[in-house]
């Protein structure tokens, strides 16, 4: 079950939107369209649905050819528009109900109440007309088509804009689930980042189509690591690693426990009311007179050692370690250097 | 055939529930024929209101008629044709089912008038009622196959209340609705048998008053409604075609 499109030509008054168009989408693969707006998406798509007729060329849906046999071809088709064509005036279940019983006879209102539900519409909007609707919700409607029916392929026209976070990750979701059962995906779109679903992805310009590959640049992952132990050739050492790419050390602040010590030492009560503990670089006698206050300050000087000894890691990693889930290597690694690992996260980049 | 039959239900389902139009229009047309006939009945005798209410059974559909096919009319071409072709169907079948559907709708709507005329005045057999619904059905086939070959050349569908004014007044008054066709002068005679109304209102006194089977007004009106309906069916598909 496929889609198959031959030097296909579609003009408007005074405009040539596809021109000599050739496209084949087989079953069980998700072939991405982009293109800028006015590229001639949307009429590609309205073409394979049957709404549009061609010029010249030929569309074959599923073996069947959509201008010969338009009922037969369009039988196999769900399209998910980029604009509703429902009607405005209607509720959403009364209308995707009228709308997909011609694919599913048994589907009731209890199914589709259910599936607008768990694509996080809300109760209240199910009363309400699908014009008295925010866009995003208007969108779930149309999307709710392609989890209503069954048919052998998928149409969809930039599905998941208005979609919130939530929502869109379904829907990422949903067009897998839909590739894995085999089923023949076309989508178009105009964001590279929804089109990175497709296996093959189609640049569609001045009326052609052309193969287009996007170079898949993986976020290079970073991690954070607070190790005691620390020695200065330990870097370069590190960096030798071939996961690692770089490594920068900053000094870990000091603990709690730390500066209790170091406050009575100095012979301040770290628990009296009036103490209020500043951390600051430079001497803070000196900055106390000037601001004309009186208080006990303590210079706190690391002794060398120390301030090796107690760091946090910064650690970027390769392209390929940034793919790797677990980070046990690394631990080990550090552990191998003779440090305590005292703590070791992932971190955004 | 499945989604054809589910297509026309939804079409039927649509054109029936319309109540915020339909209701008005039967309630005025049943009110219409009911006062007539009680005052004419009483003013010029029996012979005279059997004469109008026949007229107005006939006429009681042009309005209906004339209000759903320009509904039906920007359906297809405007607010609902997108939708419509996207769904497991032909054209073909669209256009049969939404045609059909507003046939439908102008068949009943006499067909409420005639049960209502039975009951006040024409007191007739149900073989001849019968014959009257085949009338009736042919007419509203007739018309609105005039009303969609209109529609689908209006260039400008905002327009389309200025054609229903003039259509409705021309199929009102170019007519037999009021008088019999032998009270017109000779000359006058061809433009009301333009009038599709003409032919089934005759049918129908010839059956009514004088008891006989004209089937002359009759096989005129059925070809008149093939070949209306087709005329009609062929302007809203070309009209569909040239925006696809």
């Amino acid at each position: 079950m496929n889609i198959v499109v031959e030097q296909l030509d579609k003009a408007f008054p005074g405009r040539s939107i596809l021109h000599h168009l050739d496209l084949r989408v087989d079953a069980g693969e998700i072939v991405g369209i982009i293109g800028s707006n006015a590229s001639g998406k949307s009429t590609l798509i309205q073409l394979l649905s049957g709404i549009l007729r061609p010029d010249h060329g030929h569309i074959t849906i599923a073996g069947v050819d959509i201008v010969q046999h338009p009922a037969r071809a369009k039988r196999a088709i769900t399209t998910v528009y980029q604009e509703t064509l429902f009607s405005q005036v209607v509720r959403p279940v009364a209308v995707l109900l009228s709308y997909a019983r011609f694919y599913n006879p048994r589907l009731s209102t209890k199914d589709v109440r259910k599936v607008l539900l768990e694509l996080g519409i809300l109760e209240q909007d199910l009363r309400k007309p699908l014009f008295k609707l925010s866009g995003g919700t208007k969108k779930k409607v149309e999307f709710a088509k392609c989890l209503l029916g069954d048919t052998p392929i998928y149409l969809f026209d930039e599905p998941f804009t208005g979609f919130d976070a939530i929502s869109r990750k379904m829907g990422y979701n949903t067009l897998k689930r839909l590739r894995a059962q085999g089923k023949a995906i076309l989508l178009c779109d105009h964001e590279q980042r929804v089109l990175r679903l497709s296996d093959r992805m189609l640049k569609l310009q001045e009326g052609h189509l052309a193969p287009i590959v996007i170079e898949e640049v993986r976020q290079k992952m970073q991690v954070e690591a607070e190790v005691k132990g620390w020695r200065e050739e330990l870097k370069e050492e590190l960096e030798k690693l071939s996961e690692v790419e770089e490594i920068t050390v900053q000094t870990a602040p000091l603990s709690e426990d730390e500066v209790a010590a170091v406050l009575q030492k100095a012979g301040i009560d770290p628990g009296a009311n009036k103490t209020k503990v500043i951390y600051m670089d430079g001497e803070p006698d000196k900055l106390l007179e000037k601001l004309g206050l009186s208080g006990a300050a303590a210079q706190v000087m690391r002794t060398p050692d120390k301030i090796s000894s107690h760091v946090i890691l910064t650690i970027t990693l390769t392209e390929e370690a940034s793919g790797l889930d677990n980070l046990d290597w690394l631990r080990g690694a550090l552990t191998t250097q003779g440090l305590e690992v005292l703590r070791l996260e992932r971190i955004e980049v | 055939m499945r989604e054809i039959r589910l297509l026309w239900s939804q079409f039927l389902q649509a054109t029936f529930t319309n109540w915020g139009v339909t209701l008005p229009l039967i309630f005025s047309n049943l009110l219409a024929l009911t006062v007539f006939s009680l005052g004419f009945k009483h003013l010029v005798g029996e012979g005279f209101a059997l004469n109008l209410s026949i007229g107005w059974i006939a006429l009681s559909m042009v309005t209906i008629g004339i209000g759903a096919t320009i509904v039906m009319t920007i359906d297809l071409t405007v607010s609902q044709i997108h939708y419509l072709l996207s769904l497991p169907v032909s054209l073909r079948a669209i256009l049969i089912g939404k045609i059909g559907s507003v046939v439908a709708l102008a068949t009943c709507a006499s067909l409420v008038v005639l049960l209502c005329g039975q009951f006040l005045l024409l007191h007739t057999t149900a073989e001849r009622l019968a014959f009257l619904f085949i009338a009736l059905i042919l007419q509203a086939l007739t018309l609105i196959g005039m009303l969609s070959t209109a529609a689908a050349f209006v260039r400008d569908l905002t327009k389309l209340a200025v054609l229903t004014n003039f259509l409705i007044g021309a199929l009102q008054y170019a007519s037999v609705v009021y008088f019999p066709i032998a009270s017109f002068p000779v000359y006058v005679r061809p433009i009301l048998y333009l009038n599709p109304l003409t032919y089934a209102i005759n049918f129908s006194r010839t059956l009514l008053v004088r008891g006989e089977i004209d089937f002359i007004p009759l096989g005129i009106l059925a070809g008149w409604s093939i070949f209306w309906a087709i005329l009609g069916y062929r302007g809203l598909e070309r009209r569909i075609e040239r925006s696809r």
